[in-house]
């Protein structure tokens, strides 16, 4: 279908931006015939909040912008063309920023001590003590200024009995052990999706509702929004989802937001009308939250760690949303894979005028993890101590996968060898100019994934029939699965029920009736919806020769179990070495080889797998060493893509039980490789490193001061 | 051609341009006489650079469209060297070229931009591109490449260095236009081309480094070794060029410091260029001169 | 000004602003698709002639007369149809508007020499900027595509 009108968003220039009245009556006076210009206030829409949840605290069209690039207006003419150069040319006026008071801070501390610890397993069970508070930000990136503090270099009792840490000297612990504390401040930048499909929405209301058309996986929030907008019940919103190929689902709010959009200027051009992003603008679709992570242990005089304190940073951007979610994985990440006796964390998510950040792969604990990983590298280090030799120490023993995962990649990568033959290299290397060659290191991480999502949000349904002909039909709703992800419940379906995998169709077509699951961000398509046809499918097996056919079962897609039940969670493990050469010459960091060992259950489908454990690896990679802008608005600048020189890949995928059913893995190489590269980097270089991206002038300016 | 004005552009600005006129001649004879009458005419070759700037600097009244010029998309090999029209695409010439061009042009073509750019990009637009110069303009200039300005009646050559003033200014007479480029086919036994950073217009900070040489039996028959900063800034150790030239290899200690020190000594490298940038500019330089062997 | 080309094999007459990009008036879909307006992110690329194009940087005046093919445009195209299947085998399953861009390099590739060589695939891939696929899954795709292509036109009764 031709698009019959046509708009764009007018993006704010700064901070406080604003289309003022005047400008308004300027601009639509010499707005040629069939040009139209809309702020949100026409549209009826700044004065509430027209979102639905989890993303409602994103205002659509403010009168003023909070962050430079935020949409305020909205330019409908007849065709792409002309109403692209239009956009740009409509005068908008400096104003103050709203007042950073009125942002909102999101904040949550607890402890956990070793017997709660042991009963559940994770410091998740600390009931969340989440709270609104107004609190004053400054620039996005204040809190991120703060320099590490070194941690000490030596566990030697005799060498140095307490060690300061901010000024104050930790007193000596009342077991009689002799504590040592050492203390990292990590940071990591913004990541942005950049998403490389079009964003974009068809809206035509009719009498008592609105008929749209756009690409989305989270077709729930795309009605309910709409339906607010309209003032109707979300029945009366007819939703055509399109396919999408699957990265989509990094743009979150934006297939709601462009839907509102297009629905409120259809309401009042009385026709259809598409709005869609324009390429400079896809910066729009937020990315992964820039964070500051202080994380202190305290160790024993044999390295044991025995408490950690955590202080965790995260910026929002301008608007929050997904924080609820953020901060249980967060809370999850900070110490659910490892024994550690004490914990003691305090997180908060704060707004800041910057862009709207949200969930990207890993949703919050990519950060952590980032931290958590290089931090314990750097203690293992300091108990002189191979870091996976130590991390198996402190792994918990409750999950075997993490202790074999750890033994497959070092034994896959000869990281022992390695990683022993670099240390002595680096040391020796002190006395030596650091310029005569390539310098090698090798790094190591492991984390753990939780699929789906943990709060109460995650719905949706699952139905198999089978028929008396042994044809059965599976429906589910997911609304726009890959084709390959189809042939993959095919597959599990075929499996289960004994039938030859052509009498099994799928059928996925969005209806109204329909509940929606949430997107693929949170790996449902491979860990959650597989879960659930496996529980229907064996259902159905019971029931099969005792009832006849047809029998149809339904399960209801739950929210993921993680958080209350650790042992029964859709989770993964992966365990990842990186090893990297800094070539001093240029300051470039060569990547050599990455070791993925990963456990995510059942594989249903191997070459997807890998597929996406590479992009995710090349992704992480890039992460770590260039992914960060002063200004997203300039996209044109910024680097999504990893441009070195290939390194080897090598995926192990750990063996599954018969009866593990499958569990998510995409955010598998986000959660480890960041933390491997950086402390590969660090061996390599002799410098303590603990910001992201790693950058050449940060590395030569460090060892030029030293 | 029929044409229609852009709606209400200007009007809402303040500015009021119209939708340019575009004339596509087929022939160098008459491209030339339509730039002699009217002289004020923006000359397009491929169009790729001039889409990528904003549209108010773009708000020509007349567009001479050269892409479909017979004679300028025509390569011509003799023994010394090879004459390459100048609207003649960077992808078409990697694909003929590929065999007989030098290779640190090769790999210069290359580094035009994506496929897709490079099919429609040409290199006499790269040369001519205001204040920028891209890697592939000064790796040209680098191996003695000459270009031909031409104006009806007129014709001249001159070589690429020559071009720009030192403030980047084009020396282009009023109605002239890049006609063709003679790339001399010399035997370049070492070269390299290092890029940090995106050496494109807009692109940030960057710094290319080049390096060219060809040896001989008893050591160094020609050197050359250029800087691009940010894609505005050449340097070019000339004087070091000319002192290597005849040196045998390897190069002693006090022949690689005397470079070295030549290329410290540069006023631009000392300002422009940031720490790192210098780090990589004199380590790119040691390097190069270790593998001349 | 007013340009005729053929899109897809059917001639189509659209009025044009010269000295804009042309995708914009190549089809809806293209104008709503928006661009990176450098040719990096492949979503706007098409065949001109048998040449991968970003119409992003094209002069909507070079349209004119021009041959322009998307990839509806080469269904049945057997050298596509082994591209898609190569796609699909390696796992390319996650690029929506970028795969076009991506089958085309393909097809370039592989139209110029069936077997490329490390270098000539190193030179297609180094400048992809999509988050979608990473570099060594491209050139594994294109040389499996590569691979296909010639063994059936091997198998081809001569």
């Amino acid at each position: 279908m031709a698009d019959k009108r046509v708009s764009r968003l007018i993006t704010a220039k700064g901070p406080g931006y604003e289309i003022t009245a005047e400008a308004i009556a300027e601009v639509r006076a010499v707005l040629p015939a069939g040009f139209r210009l809309y702020r949100g206030t026409d549209l009826g829409m700044s004065a509430s909040r027209a979102l639905a949840e989890p993303f409602n605290a994103i205002p659509v069209l403010p009168d003023r912008a909070r962050y430079r690039g935020e949409p305020i207006a909205v330019l409908v003419g007849p065709s792409w063309a002309e109403v692209d150069y239009l956009t740009d040319e409509v005068p908008q006026s400096p104003g103050e920023p709203p007042d950073p008071e009125s942002n909102p801070f999101w904040h949550d501390s607890g402890s956990t001590s070793a017997d709660s610890d042991a009963r559940h397993g994770a410091p998740s069970e600390v009931p969340a003590k989440a709270s609104l508070v107004a609190k004053d930000v400054g620039e996005a990136g204040d809190t991120r200024d703060a320099a590490a503090v070194a941690a000490p270099d030596t566990l030697d009792p005799s060498a140095q009995t307490d060690t300061e840490r901010n000024g104050e000297t930790e007193p000596t612990d009342t077991t009689g052990v002799t504590p040592h504390v050492a203390e990292g401040t990590y940071a990591t930048a913004l990541q942005l999706h950049i998403a490389d499909e079009a964003l974009w929405a068809r809206a035509e209301t009719v009498r008592k509702g609105a008929h749209v058309t756009l690409p989305t996986q989270w077709p729930a929030v795309v009605r309910s929004s709409v339906a607010r907008v309209l003032k109707v019940n979300a029945r009366s919103v007819a939703l055509e989802a399109q396919p999408t190929a699957g990265s989509r689902d990094a743009a979150l709010w934006m297939p709601a937001y462009l839907a509102v959009v297009a629905t409120a200027v259809a309401r009042i051009e009385k026709t259809t009308v598409t709005v869609a992003l324009r390429g400079d603008q896809r910066y729009l679709t937020g990315g992964r939250s820039p964070a500051k992570i202080v994380w202190s242990s305290r160790l024993d005089g044999e390295g044991v760690l025995m408490t950690n304190r955590v202080t965790i940073d995260v910026d929002l951007g301008a608007y929050p949303s997904l924080t609820e979610e953020t901060g249980r994985r967060v809370r999850r990440a900070l110490g659910s894979i490892y024994q550690v006796p004490e914990l003691e964390y305090a997180i908060s998510q704060y707004t800041s005028p910057a862009l709207p950040m949200g969930a990207m792969e890993g949703v919050g604990t990519a950060q952590v993890a980032f931290a958590r990983e290089v931090h314990y590298n750097r203690l293992a280090e300091l108990a002189q101590e191979d870091p996976v030799l130590w991390r198996r120490r402190h792994l918990r023993d409750d999950w075997p996968v993490l202790h074999e995962l750890l033994g497959s990649v070092a034994d896959e990568s000869d990281y022992h060898r390695r990683y022993a033959a670099n240390e002595l290299v680096r040391k020796r290397r002190i006395q030596l100019p650091r310029n005569s060659k390539a310098l090698r290191g090798i790094g190591c991480a492991v984390a753990e994934q939780i699929s789906g999502m943990t709060g109460d949000r995650e719905l949706g349904a699952v139905t198999v029939r089978l028929d008396p002909g042994g044809n059965a039909r599976l429906f589910c709703t997911l609304p726009t699965p890959t084709l390959r992800l189809i042939t993959a419940w095919r597959q599990l379906v075929a499996q289960e029920l004994s039938l030859e995998i052509e009498s099994v169709t799928v059928d996925t077509s969005y209806n109204t009736d329909q509940y929606d699951s949430g997107p693929r961000l949170f790996s449902r398509g491979a860990s959650v919806v597989p879960r659930a046809i496996q529980s229907v499918c064996q259902t159905i097996q019971k029931q099969r020769f005792r009832e006849p056919l047809p029998i149809q079962v339904r399960r209801t897609i739950r929210t993921s179990r993680a958080a209350r039940t650790p042992a029964h969670a859709l989770r993964s493990a992966g365990a990842a070495t990186v090893e990297a050469v800094l070539l001093p010459a240029s300051m470039e960091i060569d990547i050599k080889s990455v070791t993925l060992s990963v456990y995510a259950g059942r594989i249903l489908d191997r070459g997807s797998a890998e597929a996406e454990l590479r992009r995710g690896i090349y992704q992480a990679l890039n992460w770590t060493l260039y992914e960060a802008v002063q200004d997203p608005t300039d996209i044109g600048r910024y680097r999504t893509t990893f441009r070195g020189k290939p390194p080897r890949i090598r995926i192990v995928f750990g063996a599954a039980e018969r009866r593990d059913g499958p569990t998510g893995i995409g955010e598998l190489p986000f959660l480890t490789v960041p933390a491997a590269l950086t402390s590969a980097v660090s061996q390599a270089s002799g410098l303590y490193l603990d910001t992201l991206p790693v950058r050449p002038a940060t590395l030569l300016q460090m060892l030029q001061e030293e | 051609m029929s044409s229609r004005g852009r709606p209400g552009v200007g009007r809402v600005s303040g500015g009021a341009p119209e939708t340019p006129e575009v004339i596509v001649p087929q022939s160098l004879g008459e491209a030339l006489q339509l730039l002699r009458h009217t002289t004020d005419r923006a000359v397009w070759a491929g169009g790729t650079w001039w889409l990528q700037q904003p549209e108010e600097s773009r708000r020509d009244r007349q567009i001479l469209a050269i892409h479909s010029v017979r004679e300028l998309r025509r390569v011509v090999r003799t023994g010394h060297h090879v004459e390459i029209g100048s609207t003649v695409p960077a992808g078409r010439l990697l694909g003929a070229g590929r065999r007989f061009l030098p290779a640190v042009a090769v790999e210069a073509i290359h580094r035009v931009g994506p496929p897709p750019i490079r099919n429609i990009a040409t290199l006499g637009g790269a040369l001519a591109i205001p204040g920028t110069t891209l890697p592939v303009t000064a790796v040209l200039q680098l191996i003695d490449t000459s270009i031909e300005l031409r104006r009806q009646g007129n014709s001249r050559w001159m070589p690429l260095g020559h071009f720009r003033d030192p403030t980047g200014v084009l020396r282009i007479d009023e109605g002239e236009i890049i006609t063709r480029l003679r790339i001399p086919l010399r035997t370049w036994t070492h070269w390299m081309i290092h890029t940090y950073g995106q050496p494109f217009p807009g692109g940030g900070p960057s710094l290319t480094l080049l390096g060219a040489a060809s040896m001989d039996k008893t050591g160094i028959d020609e050197f050359r070794f250029a800087l691009l900063i940010n894609g505005e800034r050449q340097i070019r150790l000339r004087t070091a060029e000319t002192d290597l030239v005849g040196k045998a290899v390897p190069l002693t200690e006090r022949d690689r410091r005397m470079i070295l020190g030549t290329l410290e000594d540069n006023l631009l490298f000392g300002s422009e260029l940031d720490d790192l940038g210098r780090w990589r500019a004199s380590n790119g330089l040691r390097g190069f001169l270790q593998k001349l062997q | 000004m007013e340009v005729t080309f053929h899109y897809n094999g059917r001639q189509k007459t659209v009025q044009v602003v010269p000295d804009t990009p042309a995708h914009e008036y190549l089809s809806d879909a293209h104008g709503r698709r928006g661009t990176c307006g450098d040719g990096s992110c492949l979503q706007c690329t098409v065949l001109m002639g048998s040449r991968v194009t970003a119409t992003c940087t094209l002069p909507a005046y070079r349209l004119q007369g021009a041959e322009i093919v998307d990839l509806s445009g080469l269904d049945g195209d057997p050298l596509y149809f082994d591209i898609r299947r190569a796609f699909e085998k390696i796992g390319i399953t996650r690029c929506g508007e970028a795969l076009q861009g991506l089958v085309f390099l393909a097809y370039q590739l592989l139209g110029e020499n069936p077997l490329p060589g490390d270098e000539e695939l190193r030179e297609y891939s180094r400048h992809m900027t999509t988050r979608c696929v990473s570099r060594d899954e491209f050139e594994r795709a294109v040389r499996l595509a590569g691979r296909i292509h010639k063994r059936k036109h091997r198998e081809l009764p001569r």
